[in-house]
């Protein structure tokens, strides 16, 4: 194998590792402001309920 | 027993003088000792019958020669139960001569070592290791990549070791031991200058770069290492930017002399196929990277969305705290 080939097929490995581990760290965040959105969006609903009161 | 620098450490050795009486003991009454029946067997064989031709006796010679009896009859049990009873095999001196340890020393059980109980029970887990001499002639890679021992242990180790004034066979330098030869020298890393996250900074320091002037001394080409993807490149480069720092020109390496190769078919069908990989992977870097585009863009959609909920909730609660203060007093009017 060309020399100058294996450092890119390296490099393109690690990458595409890197950018696998950071899509996971993204979604799990973006899970996680989802969840407080949908607990926001409940605390919101009480509050109207507690106006119409 | 051994003298560091300024302190001295009393740590105890197991070794016993080998005296002529115990040169000339029978062979079989080291069953006493705890020394299998087929060990004994296996040694009177070939033509081992006391205890000072048996310590004499090529290691490698009674290793073989104990390879088909059950394994607590070994080479490995003979030599626990000679060690056991504070002496060694010559092949162990000698081992022992060589790497500069007296034979006092190699005798320390590792028990005896004032380490932490985690690093004898990993040492004792992990391998055959059970002297002082033992583990000071075993290499540095095999204690390196034990099971359960991380840096803390590893460092803890080494420092317990040179603190004895000796050093593991072909040892290195940790992440760790750099880390903290740079605080102790006041001299602030990289990664904590542009407030790096661990995977870019651990990627820096792994190439060497430490500081701030090393990297700007590695200049453009920073961005060239190995590892060094998108990602980790475009947070390095926000960093910079932030620091308001300016990477050099790349260093431009110098070109060796050009040759001509006419390529073979089989040349270019190897080349091919190495091309056609590459391309595959360009393409899976691709879509990783639009999904994780999209994925940030969704963050921060999200995040503003949140942001609004709270205003929104904030807006509502003053609202609802009003209204009551109102009634409170409308009824107090009443």
């Amino acid at each position: 194998m060309v020399e100058n080939n294996i450092k890119v097929l390296n490099d393109l490995d690690i990458q595409i590792k890197d950018l696998e581990e950071e899509i996971k760290n993204i979604k799990s965040i973006n899970k996680k402001i989802k969840l407080d959105i949908l607990n926001k969006l409940l605390i919101l609903q009480q509050l109207e309920a507690a106006m119409n009161e | 027993m051994e003298t560091q620098e300024n302190e001295t450490k009393i740590v105890y050795s197991n070794m016993v003088e080998l005296t002529e009486e115990m040169k000339q003991m029978p062979i079989e009454k080291l069953a006493d000792k705890g020394m299998h029946e087929k060990s004994i067997e296996v040694l009177t064989k070939i033509g081992i019958q006391t205890l000072g031709q048996l310590l004499a006796t090529d290691t490698d010679f009674i290793h073989e020669a104990t390879l088909r009896v059950p394994y607590e009859a070994r080479y490995s049990s003979i030599r626990k139960v000679i060690m056991g009873m504070g002496l060694f095999f010559n092949d162990d001196h000698l081992r022992w001569e060589n790497a500069g340890i007296s034979d006092e020393i190699a005798m320390i059980p590792i028990n005896n070592l004032d380490l932490s109980p985690h690093v004898k029970t990993t040492i004792a887990k992990n391998t055959c290791i059970t002297y002082f001499g033992d583990l000071l002639t075993t290499d540095y890679e095999v204690i390196l990549h034990m099971r359960n021992f991380g840096e803390g242990p590893l460092v803890e180790l080494k420092n317990y070791i040179h603190s004895l004034g000796f050093s593991l066979p072909n040892e290195e330098i940790t992440m760790r031991e750099i880390k903290d030869s740079f605080k102790a020298k006041g001299i602030p890393m990289v990664g904590d200058t542009l407030e790096l996250d661990t995977r870019t900074s651990a990627l820096l320091y792994r190439n060497g770069i430490y500081t701030i002037d090393d990297l700007v001394k590695c200049g453009l080409d920073v961005y060239e290492i190995i590892g060094m993807g998108d990602v980790k490149r475009k947070k390095l480069a926000t960093a910079l930017q932030a620091k308001n720092i300016q990477l050099g020109a790349p260093v431009v390496l110098p070109t060796g002399t050009p040759v001509a190769i006419r390529p073979t078919e089989e040349n270019i069908n190897k080349i091919r196929e190495e091309n056609l990989s590459i391309s595959k992977r360009i393409d899976n870097k691709e879509k990783l990277l639009s999904e994780y585009d999209k994925l940030v863009a969704e963050r921060n959609n999200l995040i503003l969305r949140e942001q609004k909920l709270d205003e929104e909730i904030a807006a509502r609660v003053a609202l609802l705290s009003s209204q009551q203060n109102e009634e409170g007093s409308n009824y107090g009017r009443k």
